[in-house]
């Protein structure tokens, strides 16, 4: 029994590494690409060790239309979760509550928002932008993505909404206060981690988000995913910098990601009904 | 009294310098939005703009994209009339599809406007084929920018090494010197070898097509019906297949034009067939082991003579704009024999689309590496000269079928098909599209 239980807990790490090494190994390279010269960069056989440089950061961040699309992507993606947020709290909320087949062909129906290809809304929402003088807009942007991260959210937020006890809510409404005061005084405050969560990852879909973003932004509304494909020149890619471009927009989702691990392990609910 | 006078003659100078003004820069305050991808002349232009903007009082915007997404975005743009830009970069394989479209004013509808400069212009110093490529139906729609073909890049210390004296002139020579020129470490040859959609292997393998006296079509553009599985294409992709397979590195199937440029950087591989243009690259002292050892010249051909493959790209205004004529004057100042200079003086842009630019002495000075083995400029003339304005059919429904041709050169390569398969398989596909679509009854 003892042996058995070595074998698995061996077994376990042995997969365990060998699928962090596969997550890992292409954020090592490209890691690697971003600090090595050109020349290095493509030598054969590889170069391990090598010396390194900051070259190619130091020409990203002295590039304007780089740093103008930092700041785009923050205000898109954090506009984006904003407004989801407006939407999809109120929502999940009533979706807690409701009961039966409404609920479940909601539900149902939110879901298939989200999983449509995004194609499908492309071409309608960039001849309804164009008419509307909408093309090249923070605003532009910050609309479609709604189509993706409030059901996003809701759906994210739906299991972890759903483990407060009702208890509350019927405690809160014999207590004589109306359902914005169970949502907003009550029950908030106890899936704000929930709320945190989701809202990371819907950051992080609207930050890494290409298709709308190369059709619908321009000169003015460029994001980070659409600007570094300008260091993919016609007469060659300078890998240098698109590497570190790469790496600076990864950063986001490696900082969210361990927050998001550490909420996601937290027992949302714990101790919330006392006495 | 005196101040009077004087107030008189500063209101003079305010008006008539304000009217000097008006009348220099009729087109102040004017954005105009261009929109292409970073190809080097566009990124040199970008950097010369404080001048132009200076000079007119307009102001230019560029979107730059990388290659496929901003094909895919220009043409939705384009497509569905939205109006965001004024002037737009083309490649020659797309001009039928945005002549017929109505996607692009013609450029000789302003030949004859007096705003016209016409020394800025000189239409006639631009080279023929490339100004050829931007025509269509015998009308110019663009001007062009960037001339490019294909050479034969080489290491001059490999060649001598293997006691062979010179560049192949033929693919039956190419395969001869193949065994004494190859090894494991330093393969003899990388050539592209992905299907279009990424710069792919068709810039390529229709060298090898056209230089075996093969054709696309029973008689273009009388008669579309394919042509693709002939004798000539044949021999072509059995030729190409063997070359490659045999004497290039692993996995050159899978090739794009950064990975033949890299092999020829680094050395890796003996040599390379791939564009002029990427001199620059292959060149560059921070980025090349072998500058200073390389040997350039025409390509190899088959029966029909060396095909090197031709390319052209070049600036439009775009038939939507409502800035049509502060948009060409845009184009004139971008493409004028100053701008053009300027931008390969400073940047590595050797495929100039002037002649009169080939012939200066100091593009001639930057441009002429010669390692012992013959000129570089020599070279990319006489590529561009031997090759047809053709290379890629100027065809409206020219990117599918050389979709279905790279998929079948692939196939061939990567030995799911015998070259001949793969080529009957390609020619079924190519008579069923172009019936579907309306082309043949």
């Amino acid at each position: 029994m003892k042996r058995r239980s070595s074998v698995t807990t061996f077994s376990l790490y042995a997969v365990g590494t060998l699928y962090g090494a596969a997550v890992l190994f292409p954020i090592v390279w490209m890691l690697m690409l971003a600090l090595k010269s050109q020349l290095d960069a493509f030598a054969y056989p590889p170069l391990l060790i090598f010396e390194p440089t900051l070259e190619h950061f130091s020409a990203i961040f002295q590039d304007e239309e780089f740093l103008e699309a930092i700041g785009n992507s923050v205000i898109i993606s954090s506009g984006s979760v904003f407004f989801a947020m407006l939407f999809a709290i109120p929502a999940t909320f009533a979706l807690t509550i409701m009961q039966g087949r409404v609920r479940r062909n909601a539900l149902l129906t939110i879901l298939l928002i989200r999983t449509a290809p995004g194609m499908i809304y492309l071409l309608p929402y960039f001849v309804v932008y164009s008419r509307l003088g909408l093309l090249d807009t923070h605003m532009a942007l910050i609309i479609i993505y709604l189509i993706f991260n409030v059901p996003l959210i809701i759906w994210t937020l739906m299991p972890v909404w759903s483990a407060v006890p009702r208890e509350l809510r019927e405690s809160g409404m014999i207590d004589g206060a109306s359902l914005w005061q169970i949502l907003f005084l009550i029950e908030l405050p106890l899936v704000r981690i929930g709320i945190i969560a989701s809202g990371i990852v819907a950051f992080l879909f609207a930050w890494n988000e290409f298709l709308f973003a190369v059709v619908i932004s321009a000169n003015d509304t460029v994001t980070l995913a659409v600007a570094i494909t300008r260091y993919m020149g016609y007469e060659g890619t300078e890998w240098g910098k698109l590497a570190a471009a790469a790496s600076v927009m990864m950063l986001p989702g490696i900082i969210f990601g361990f927050l998001i691990q550490r909420y996601m392990v937290t027992g949302l609910t714990a101790g919330a009904i006392k006495g | 009294m005196k101040l009077k006078i004087l107030v008189i003659i500063l209101c003079l100078v305010l008006v008539t310098g304000v009217g000097a003004q008006e009348g220099d820069r009729p087109y102040e305050g004017t954005t105009l939005n261009l929109f292409y991808f970073p190809i080097t002349y566009i990124v040199g232009l970008e950097e010369l703009l404080p001048e132009f903007e200076e000079a007119t009082g307009m102001t230019v915007e560029f979107e730059l994209l990388e290659e496929q997404a901003s094909v895919q975005k220009a043409q939705l743009e384009l497509a569905s009339g939205a109006g965001n830009f004024d002037v737009v970069g083309i490649q020659s394989g797309n001009m039928p599809l945005y002549a017929q479209g109505g996607w692009v004013t013609p450029i000789e509808d302003f030949y004859d406007g007096e705003y016209v400069d016409a020394a800025m212009l000189n239409v006639d110093d631009f080279v023929g084929s490339t100004m050829d490529a931007l025509a269509f139906g015998g009308t110019q729609y663009c001007l062009p920018m960037f001339a490019a073909t294909t050479i034969l890049y080489y290491q001059i210390d490999k060649f001598e090494a293997a006691g062979i004296e010179g560049p192949p002139a033929t693919y039956d020579e190419l395969l001869a010197i193949a065994p004494s020129l190859h090894s494991d470490e330093v393969p003899m040859i990388a050539l592209r070898g992905n299907p279009p959609a990424a710069a792919g292997n068709i810039w390529i393998f229709n060298s090898f097509f056209h230089g075996e006296g093969a054709s696309y079509f029973a008689d273009f553009p009388d008669d579309l019906t394919p042509t693709v599985n002939s004798p000539e294409a044949i021999r072509a992709l059995t030729n190409f297949v063997a070359v490659k397979n045999n004497y290039g590195p692993e996995g050159v199937a899978a090739y794009v034009y950064d990975d033949v440029v890299t092999s020829m950087q680094q050395g890796t591989v003996v040599m390379v067939i791939d564009g002029a243009p990427l001199a620059g690259r292959i060149l560059h002292p921070d980025q090349s082991k072998v500058a200073g050892n390389l040997g350039f010249a025409v390509m190899p051909g088959g029966a029909a003579g060396p095909k090197p493959g031709f390319a052209a790209h070049g600036l439009c205004v775009v038939a939507n704009s409502d800035k049509q004529e502060a948009a060409y004057k845009f184009v004139e100042w971008a493409l004028s024999f100053d701008t053009m200079k300027k931008i390969s003086l400073s940047s590595p842009h050797v495929a100039v689309s002037r002649n009169s630019l080939w012939e200066d002495a100091d593009f001639i000075a930057k441009y002429d590496y010669n390692y012992g083995a013959g000129s570089f400029i020599k070279a990319y003339q006489d590529s561009l000269n031997a090759a047809p304005a053709d290379h890629f059919p100027p065809f409206a429904a020219w990117p599918i079928l050389s979709e279905i041709m790279g998929q079948a050169v692939q196939e061939a390569e990567i030995g799911v098909k015998t070259p001949e398969q793969a080529l009957n398989d390609a020619n079924d596909l190519m008579t069923q599209f172009l019936e579907d679509e309306g082309y043949l009854p």
